[in-house]
């Protein structure tokens, strides 16, 4: 099949796909989790055990809100979301049982007992639970980001000194760069959007996330040049470099499709069963999966024939 | 009759089967082999498994509407046949629980910063390896088991990171965490004499050593030093100019009687002085290990070092959330292995099976390696265990995609086989170097301050690490034998032909 020679087609479907994630980055910006952007985040669960003792004020979701709101404001936290969901229990008042998401400017320990002391003596009749406490001075939060960061660029670096070595040649280095770059572009940029729409944040999950997209895409494209490597040592002398790539494609793009369904049904399992804490991670990994099967063969090989084309011109 | 036909039928086909297995050299790798998967079965299985019986005794017994069902136990527990190499100095048993992780568990996890200003700037990492043992002191006291407590050191930054795995309600634990290290030396002054004929209780004796006036704040260092005649480890205090005064006069005073270093409020040791000591150098002698010398000195700098400490972040999870995350994760991934054993027997035959066979050896292994080692589980780290089994599956594809090119162009089963392995060896070997170069940086093994020193992303890299290499094995290794056993007969027929 002559894969090299619509690779202008894939150029241009990868550019608006990027252009789509640049936008998506630049318009929306990112959802910064708590690690990230600092603050304090509180989770909590409310049972109602016992109707007789609660007040009337005390029995909708709008109203523990604006309670909530008022010992806060008196404590002189800043609250910047609240969010609100119900739970299923055995418990008669079924309706009235919620899980609350606090985010809110940095607090601390006790400032956060006080509040939850305050919020018992206001809310008669409901078991409170904490289930969850997280708060970062903004001091790490930026750290943290740094350190990210130099993580992702040295990752980069790493594969592109390692795929150059391995090869021999800077080309290959090149383009199995650039399809990874284009794989976590398109990843960050389309979790710009999913933030917008679903409220989802990039956390260090997520940017774990990305760096194993880096890794898959580049394991995706390792095995592809490594066929057009052996395919330069025995048939150079017969077909031209063209013919030879699109041999090479041919001949190992079954094993890339396979491969990344196996991933991806273990991924979609855990999309669909695995709970609400790996969602998004699994989500992300699914569209890692996919990016970095579609990079391999249509980006990293196209961009490293027409590098090659360059030197021969 | 038909049965024993059917039997020695079976019987004559085992026997052929393993005598021709016997001269064939595979057959002793996968012997090998199989034995090291057995034995690893060994120490992966929990140590007791509880099957509910009750169902399957219905499920037996309702066509023929017998009663017994009542008188069945409704558990039946099996437990594992342990070891422990312990006792007899080496560190090997098989009784081991798989460790969770804070996320899985619950618990609190803080990140202190230790406030750095006030010390001079060589001692200062003395000064936070004092301040992480007297932390651990203060937990241990606090009964937590097993905290997790790591230093990290970033440029000018100071850092105690703690684990307290199950520990949900943090509030006591944070505020003596909080406090800075309280060094005193105390005299012994009994203060009813009579009790001093029996043997007075330990709250007693306590309370007889009265608080002087010699802290923390006057001795200079404590170290590890080895004493000249002996070769035993003692502690060396150094005392300032001060301290040695006041240091003289104390041990002029209770020469005979013993000597309290309190931390705390708490003894930290009691020797005994022998002698006045002049000039400021003293040690400690005792029996120690060397191992109790440091941690003795360390939390004696902790008092001649004090430093200040601020909670920079924490992270409190309470236990239900991670188990119901695990217990999703878990059935998720089972669910997903079960398709990809599907597909993979789909599309390869008994070549799928080989590699089927493999991932449940895979899976065998990598328990038993996150039992040994330990890896500690964390919901990151079984992601990272799930995308190293789709790498494990990777390695048999690229296999199999090679050899069913070879069988295309003709070539025998043994050669196709040979040559297909041999081939997709140098794309399975680079590609996975370059995630192990990717896990490298994400565990940050040498603990370089300037990349992330996170529990959860090290968790993630760790497990897909050990899955990496131990895919190696049983993608490569063990899925090749298996072939070559399966093939076997079409081999022995095409070579008689």
């Amino acid at each position: 099949m002559n894969w090299l020679g619509k690779r202008y087609l894939y150029y241009l479907f990868s550019l608006l796909i990027i252009s789509f994630s640049l936008l998506g980055i630049i318009l929306n910006g990112f959802k910064l989790s708590l690690e990230f952007s600092g603050g304090s985040e509180l989770e909590l669960e409310m049972v109602l055990l016992d109707l007789a003792q609660a007040e009337d004020e005390s029995l909708n979701a709008e109203q523990i809100d604006g309670t909530i709101r008022d010992i806060l404001s008196q404590q002189e936290i800043e609250i910047l979301q609240s969010e609100a969901t119900n739970i299923n229990t055995d418990n008669a008042n079924a309706s009235t049982n919620t899980k609350w998401r606090l985010s809110l400017s940095e607090i601390t320990e006790e400032q956060k007992n006080q509040f939850l002391a305050s919020l018992r003596e206001k809310l008669l009749g409901y078991e409170i639970s904490e289930i969850r406490f997280q708060s970062v001075g903004p001091a790490l939060s930026q750290e943290i980001l740094q350190k990210t960061l130099i993580a992702g660029l040295l990752g980069v670096g790493i594969i592109l000194l390692y795929v150059w070595w391995q090869f021999k040649n800077w080309r290959f280095g090149i383009a199995a760069t650039s399809a990874m770059l284009h794989d976590a572009v398109i990843l960050a940029g389309l979790f710009t959007w999913f933030g917008r729409w679903f409220g989802t944040q990039v956390d260090l999950l997520f940017v774990t996330a990305l760096l194993t997209t880096l890794s898959f895409s580049v394991h995706d494209t390792i095995v592809m040049f490594d066929r057009v490597r052996e395919l330069q040592h025995t048939q150079a002398r017969y077909i031209n470099l063209k013919d030879l790539i699109n041999t090479a494609v041919t001949q190992t793009i079954i094993r890339s499709i396979n491969n990344s369904l196996t991933i991806a049904f273990m991924l979609v399992a855990l999309i669909l069963l695995g709970g609400s804490s790996l969602l998004w991670f699994a989500v992300a990994l699914l569209v890692g999966t996919i990016c970095g099967t579609y990079s391999s063969p249509f980006i990293a090989v196209s961009v490293y024939y027409d590098l090659e084309q360059r030197k021969n011109r | 009759m038909s049965i024993m036909k059917g039997w020695r039928r079976l019987v004559s086909w085992l026997k052929f089967k393993l005598s021709y297995s016997l001269r064939h050299p595979v057959f002793n790798k996968f012997v090998v082999s199989t034995f090291f998967i057995i034995l690893a079965t060994w120490f992966a299985l929990p140590n007791t498994l509880t099957i509910p019986v009750q169902a399957v005794g219905k499920a037996l017994t309702s066509p023929f509407s017998l009663e017994v069902t009542n008188q069945l136990p409704t558990k039946l527990t099996l437990y594992k046949v342990t070891f422990d190499l312990n006792s007899y100095g080496i560190p090997l048993t098989n009784n081991l629980e798989l460790k969770k992780g804070l996320d899985i568990v619950g618990g609190t996890q803080v990140t202190l910063a230790a406030d750095m200003t006030s010390i001079p700037e060589d001692q200062r990492v003395t000064a936070l390896e004092s301040a992480k043992e007297i932390l651990r002191r203060r937990i241990d006291l606090f009964g937590i088991a097993e905290p997790q407590l790591r230093t990290v050191v970033w440029q000018d930054q100071y850092r105690i990171l703690i684990e307290l795995p199950g520990l949900d309600q943090p509030e006591a634990a944070l505020q003596l965490i909080g406090q800075t290290a309280q060094l005193q030396f105390r005299e012994y002054r009994p203060q009813a004499e009579e009790n001093n004929e029996a043997t007075p209780s330990a709250l007693a004796i306590l309370s007889d050593f009265q608080p002087t006036d010699l802290t923390g704040e006057l001795l200079q260092r404590a170290d590890v030093q080895f004493d000249q005649t002996t070769g035993q480890p003692v502690v060396a205090l150094q005392f300032s100019t001060e301290g040695a005064e006041k240091f003289a006069d104390l041990t002029a005073n209770n020469i005979g009687q013993p000597l309290g270093i309190f931390l705390d409020d708490m003894p930290l040791t009691l020797p005994v002085v022998n002698e006045a000591i002049y000039g400021g150098q003293a040690s400690i002698q005792g029996d120690f290990q060397i191992e109790e010398a440091k941690t003795l000195a360390a939390q004696l700098n902790a008092g001649a070092l004090p430093v200040s400490i601020k909670v920079l972040q924490q992270n409190t999870i309470g236990p239900s959330l991670g188990q119901e995350s695990l217990d999703l994760s878990l059935r998720a991934g089972i669910i997903g292995l079960a398709l990809v054993a599907i597909f993979m027997i789909t599309i390869y035959g008994w070549m799928g099976v080989a590699a089927v066979i493999g991932l449940i050896a895979y899976g065998i292994l990598t328990i038993t390696i996150y039992k040994l080692l330990p890896v500690t589980v964390t919901l990151p780290g079984i992601a990272g265990l799930m995308l190293s089994i789709g790498m494990a599956v990777d390695a048999n594809i690229l296999s199999f995609e090679r050899i069913k090119d070879e069988l295309r162009h003709g070539q025998n089963k043994s050669i196709a086989l040979k040559r297909g392995y041999e081939q997709s060896w140098t794309a399975i070997k680079d590609a996975n170097l370059a995630t192990l170069a990717i896990c490298f940086i994400l565990f940050n093994p040498l603990n370089w301050g300037w990349l992330n020193t996170s529990g959860p992303i090290r968790g993630f890299a760790l497990t897909l690490a050990v899955g990496v290499i131990l895919s190696l094995f049983t993608g490569v290794f063990y899925s090749r034998i298996l072939l070559q056993l399966f093939w076997q007969k079409t081999q022995a027929a095409s070579k008689s032909k």
